[in-house]
């Protein structure tokens, strides 16, 4: 007994000694990596503190930081800013729309494609379905604006059949719908993938007993297949989750810049749009101290969110993702 | 989870076809209802070509055209003769080799390393990656470190920053993952260390999730616009996104420089985008599975 | 867990040692191998322009300086510029907007925290570049300690007592004509001009259109009522600021403006245009008297537009397609929008030496010479052009021509830094690249509009200026959303949406956070 406790502990400095030299190669291979993080996401981290400063740009960074230090005078700012809430309430309300028409439309996708039987279609639909992920949203958003935009495309069409037109660019409304389904458009195939796989792994003895019991295709669709995913989109759904916050500032971004039009503005204006016009605009509205202090904001209730759910998805027993 | 094999994985189910599973009604509904997606998928594209080839005095009057009655190739040409949209091409297809190189190696070193167990200081790096993707500093910081290094106006800035994608990074480190590991045991017994077994073993079995990583990378570097748009000033450093970018957002109205003498019409802006994504078109059909099969292998593994 | 606060504390302490020495106080001149002086300048009127050419080599000669050209793209600059600024990455010499409403304030601030280098307080050595800056409207609101922090590049140079928009209405004189309504010279007081929209409403087939804004100006029938163009209206009897948009002018405005919308004359999608719909609209053929920014460049792309969509329409006279319209509202007035004649600053990085900025105001000064712009406009005498009797003859050998027969662009160095200072207005009516029919038709408008000034028959919608250039907190951060929410509700007036479709429905949008922004421009001015 003796003799293998003192093994024991020799073995722990000793061990580390050991492993290190054994990890060399690994490690060495790690550096590059270690470097790049440090450089361009480490160092970029103090600028957090600009938002407790008054930004100078002749000061920099640190020299604000040290000379124009002003607490939470930014915080208390943004907070009776008039267009802080709005973009916070449309935020989660566009964020949360697109997790749900996302997840709905991808399993949809799949499950369509999954039941399909005709081999050639299937390969033709399952590539044109997934090649738009690929494409840009800026040409994205000018397909959009082509089709949709009110004096051309398919508004126009729909104008001479029923003497009224549908105005997408210019009602709130309309052109939230237009957001969702452009984003259904670009990321409904490339995303039923995922679930498509998971489909084709599902045991076909479950199949088999369901064809014994004379199930008919929509009740195998109901109790085996929806079942056989259920982990997956569990998992795909909590992931999503954390990302409410950032309800697509590229699609927004993209699809509003073509038209300065004020009418919708209300509606799509989001977190990330303001403090992209704070940081990037002149000083016609947020300071770059106050964008920061959105940004930060934003970042910690995200991070929120995230251990949150992700505690809920070990609580239910689903495998976490932190 | 279970190991899934790349080259077997199953993307439909199989079924001998029963007495239930004949051909039905519901199929010709499931492939209505495919078929109108699909429709609204091609469609824009198809449109989009109408309208680069409609002249601009039959667009102007009737923009619902399904098909011209005149079809009239100036606005490709005007877009073929501007030597802005050549030499946007040219920095793509720098960024589109060089940038795409750059960024695999470093990404499939990391994903390496970090695929392997049991070495001093992996949990470190390991989390040192994830913060990142919760918190960031903003713009402003990021600018002085750009500028810091001295990157700005130069092509370094569109390649550099991008060395590794996490995304793209965490897919090859379940990939090498999932390998098995009696691989690299044996290896190890003959003496090789972990940079031979990676060139010697790893890599050659894993050619068609680099194939994959490499085409993501690719397709970035063709879409890419944004860090180019922050920090270069020269005309000869922007890149096709950019270059398409100026030409599909000219305003339609108030250009206060009283030397504007183009018009931009509609049809050239088609023809630009166009010229952007017929590469892609030609290409994706016959790449799609290696996209299918990297994105299938991540999420599951993840 | 542990370890990812552990690493965010310690980003902080990487990051001062690392960054904390960047951002050098001023910049060392540097010469080329030549000996010239190394000068970099962005500018948004570059456009593609990359210097390269002839002209430009032999104003560097002249001038002992070697230039590297920039442009700022047109629908990201002011993001350019923004993170030029702040990471003071910026050229020598470069280009921001500075329109007093929204960004007046990024002049004042960027001058107070030193971004920016003060002119020379003697500018007798460049007297043509003085002359240019003592005709600027309001040069003084951008003196700050009597030191003017950069160059406002002129619209035009002219000496007129008032300087306002050229926002005005075009209409289809064929049009009026074909219906009989049309009035001698163009001119219409308000009873003609509504007659002509309903005649042209009862005439047009219904997808056509009698009267359109431009969707940045709608509505534009209220212009003939109100006071000033946008928020900030001066209340006599009270002495304090008001909101324009709920002042009894406004209104009274804004409730023809809806008697117009009612009738039909409106195009009846106007409260939802999107950008440019309108001018599609016009060169569709289907609007019929149309508000827009009527600056050369515009007036130009809408003839040439109307041009292409009607190669197959026989008998089509372009000039009675986009006649200027001249309307007299029910004070038996014109109106149009006042405006400096500027709006955007050349600006000089505070970082260069004293001798680069000198070089600079050398050369500009020498192209608003009438040598300088001679050279700017036509090129090397005797070989672009030559003088005949005192006066320019084109040597049409070296100058290239387009299929329509008119000049094709020539890249003339001196004409792009020429930009620098003004925009060339005073050379359109001789610059062979421009229209000149078009350029004549518009100055003897402007020519007209003065002379009606003078007579005061003209209305010019102008703020005070101590309230335009103010720039206090709230005011510079709000006041332009709160001017488009403020043209929406009154859109949403006119089309009587049930959000907003009484008068007192309307009058109550303008609650937060209007009282606390008059508030504090009446305390800040004293009122």
């Amino acid at each position: 007994m003796e003799k293998v406790l003192i093994k024991q502990k020799k073995s722990f400095t000793y061990g580390f000694k050991r492993r290190l030299a054994s990890s060399r190669f690994l490690i060495m291979m790690i550096i590059p990596a270690v470097i790049f993080y440090a450089v361009f996401n480490y160092i970029p981290m103090y600028g957090i503190l600009i938002a407790f400063t008054e930004y100078s740009p002749t000061q920099g960074i640190i020299g604000s930081i040290s000379n124009r230090w002003i607490g939470w005078e930014n915080f208390d700012f943004i907070f009776k800013y008039p267009n802080f809430w709005p973009a916070f309430k449309n935020t989660i309300i566009i964020g949360s729309v697109k997790i749900v028409i996302s997840f709905v439309s991808a399993v949809l996708v799949a499950l369509l494609i999954n039941e399909l039987r005709m081999r050639f279609f299937k390969k033709f639909v399952q590539i044109t379905v997934t090649f738009p992920h690929f494409l840009s949203w800026v040409v994205v958003a000018s397909l959009f604006l082509m089709m949709f935009g009110q004096t051309s495309g398919i508004s126009k069409l729909i104008e001479q059949a029923t003497g009224q037109g549908l105005r997408f660019y210019g009602n709130g409304k309309w052109f939230l719908s237009l957001i969702f389904s452009a984003d259904v458009w670009k990321e409904a195939g490339w995303s039923s993938i995922i679930y498509i796989a998971t489909m084709a792994g599902i045991s076909t003895d479950l199949y088999e007993a369901a064809n014994i019991d004379g199930a008919t295709r929509l009740q195998k669709i109901w109790h085996v297949t929806l079942p056989g995913i259920k982990a997956t989109a569990v998992l795909l759904l909590i992931m999503s989750v954390g990302g409410v916050l950032s309800a697509g500032f590229e699609q927004i971004y993209n699809m509003t810049s073509r038209f300065n039009n004020f009418l919708v503005v209300d509606s799509v204006e989001i977190i990330d749009t303001l403090i992209y016009q704070g940081t990037l605009g002149q000083f016609d509205g947020l300071s770059k101290g106050e964008s920061a202090a959105i940004g930060l904001f934003k970042s910690l209730i995200g991070f929120a969110l995230v251990i949150v759910t992700d505690r809920i998805a070990k609580l239910c027993g689903e495998r976490g993702i932190i | 989870m279970a190991k899934i094999k790349l080259e077997k994985l199953p993307l439909a189910r199989r079924e001998k076809p029963g007495p239930s599973n004949r051909f039905g009604a519901f199929d010709v509904v499931i492939f209505i209802i495919l078929l109108v997606f699909a429709f609204s998928i091609i469609f824009p594209f198809y449109y989009l070509f109408v309208v680069s080839v409609t002249p601009q005095e039959i667009y102007v009057n009737n923009p619902t055209l399904l098909w011209t009655p005149k079809v009239s190739f100036e606005a490709y040409e005007t877009v073929f003769k501007e030597p802005q949209i050549w030499g946007g091409l040219k920095i793509t297809l720098i960024l589109l080799f060089g940038g795409t190189l750059y960024q695999m190696f470093f990404t499939v070193i990391t994903g390496y390393a970090l695929s392997r167990k049991n070495w001093v200081g992996k949990n470190f790096v390991m989390n040192m990656i994830l913060v990142t993707m919760f918190f960031g500093g903003g713009l402003i910081p990021y600018y002085e470190l750009i500028v810091a290094l001295g990157m700005p106006d130069t092509i370094w800035v569109m390649i550099i920053p991008g060395a590794i994608d996490t995304f793209n990074m965490l897919l090859m480190r379940n990939y090498f993952a999932s390998l098995p590991k009696e691989l690299e045991e044996s290896a190890k017994i003959d003496g090789a260390n972990d940079i031979q077994i990676f060139v010697k073993i790893f890599l050659p079995l894993s050619l068609p999730m680099l194939a994959t990583v490499g085409l993501f990378f690719a397709v970035g570097n063709w879409n890419s616009w944004y860090n180019g748009m922050l920090f270069n000033k020269s005309q000869n450093l922007k890149t096709l996104q950019q270059v398409l970018q100026d030409v599909v957002y000219t305003p339609n109205s108030s250009i206060p420089n009283p030397n504007a003498r183009k018009i931009t019409t509609e049809s050239i802006k088609m023809a630009a985008i166009f010229f952007t994504i017929i590469p892609m078109m030609l290409f994706y059909p016959f790449l799609q599975r290696f996209f299918v099969k990297g994105i299938v292998v991540g999420a599951i593994k993840g | 867990m542990r370890t990812k606060y552990f690493l965010l504390l310690t980003a902080g302490a990487i990051a001062s040692l690392s960054l904390n020495g960047c951002g050098a106080k001023t910049k060392s001149d540097e010469y080329d191998r030549y000996n010239r002086l190394k000068i970099s300048v962005s500018n948004l009127y570059f456009g593609d322009y990359e210097g390269g050419d002839s002209y430009l080599e032999q104003i560097q000669n002249d001038f002992g300086v070697k230039f590297t050209l920039y442009s700022y793209p047109w629908d990201t600059w002011e993001q350019k510029v923004s993170g030029e600024v702040n990471s003071r990455n910026l050229s020598d010499v470069f280009h921001a907007n500075i329109d007093s409403y929204n960004f007046g304030s990024s002049y004042k601030f960027w001058a107070e925290d030193g971004i920016l280098k003060p002119l020379p307080e003697d500018l007798s050595r460049w007297p043509n570049l003085n002359a240019m800056l003592e005709n600027t409207s309001n040069i003084d609101a951008l003196k700050l300690n009597g030191k003017l922090y950069g160059i406002p590049v002129a619209k035009n140079t002219s000496d007129y007592s008032c300087t306002f928009s050229p926002f005005t209405y075009i209409y289809r004189r064929d049009w009026a004509k074909k219906y009989g309504v049309y009035q001698e010279n163009d001119e219409y007081t308000w009873t003609q001009f509504e007659a002509l929209l309903k005649a042209f409403k009862k005439n047009l087939p219904s997808d056509t259109y009698a009267l359109g804004d431009v969707e940045w100006g709608a509505p534009s029938i209220t212009n003939f009522y109100k006071q000033v163009p946008h928020c900030f209206a001066y209340d006599e009897a009270t002495n304090k600021y008001v909101c324009n948009y709920t002042t009894n002018e406004y209104i009274k405005g804004l409730n023809e403006a809806k008697r117009f919308k009612q009738q039909g004359y409106y195009y009846e999608a106007q409260n939802e245009a999107a950008d440019g719909e309108l001018n599609k609209l016009y060169y569709g053929n289907r609007i019929g008297v149309f508000y827009e920014n009527l600056s050369y460049t515009n007036f130009n792309d809408l003839r040439r537009q109307l041009i292409t969509s009607n190669t197959d329409t026989p008998n089509f006279n372009i000039d009675d397609a986009v006649a200027i319209m001249k309307i007299r509202g029910e004070d038996g007035k014109y109106v149009l929008e006042g405006t400096d004649n500027w709006f955007s600053m050349t600006l000089f990085d505070n970082r260069i030496s004293n001798k680069k900025l000198e070089k600079i105001l050398d050369i500009l000064d020498y192209l608003l010479s009438e040598e300088g712009t001679r050279f700017a406009i036509y090129g090397f005498e005797g070989y672009d052009y030559n003088m005949v009797d005192g006066k320019v003859v084109i040597d049409e050998d070296y100058w290239p021509k387009e299929l329509d027969g008119e000049y094709a662009r020539k890249d003339n160095g001196g004409k792009y830094l020429r930009y620098l200072a003004t925009l060339g207005y005073d050379t359109l009516s001789y610059d062979p690249l421009t229209h000149k029919p078009t350029v004549k038709y518009l100055e003897n408008w402007e020519k007209e509009m003065h002379e009606a000034y003078d007579n005061g028959e003209l209305k010019v919608l102008k703020e005070r200026t101590e309230v335009m250039w103010l720039t206090t907190k709230w005011k510079s951060k709000l006041s332009g959303g709160m001017r488009k929410a403020a043209l929406k509700n009154a859109m949403k007036y006119m089309w009587s949406d049930p959000e907003v479709d009484t008068i007192s429905k309307y009058k109550d949008k303008f609650g937060y956070p209007w009282p606390e922004v008059l508030e504090e421009i009446n305390n800040a001015l004293g009122k």
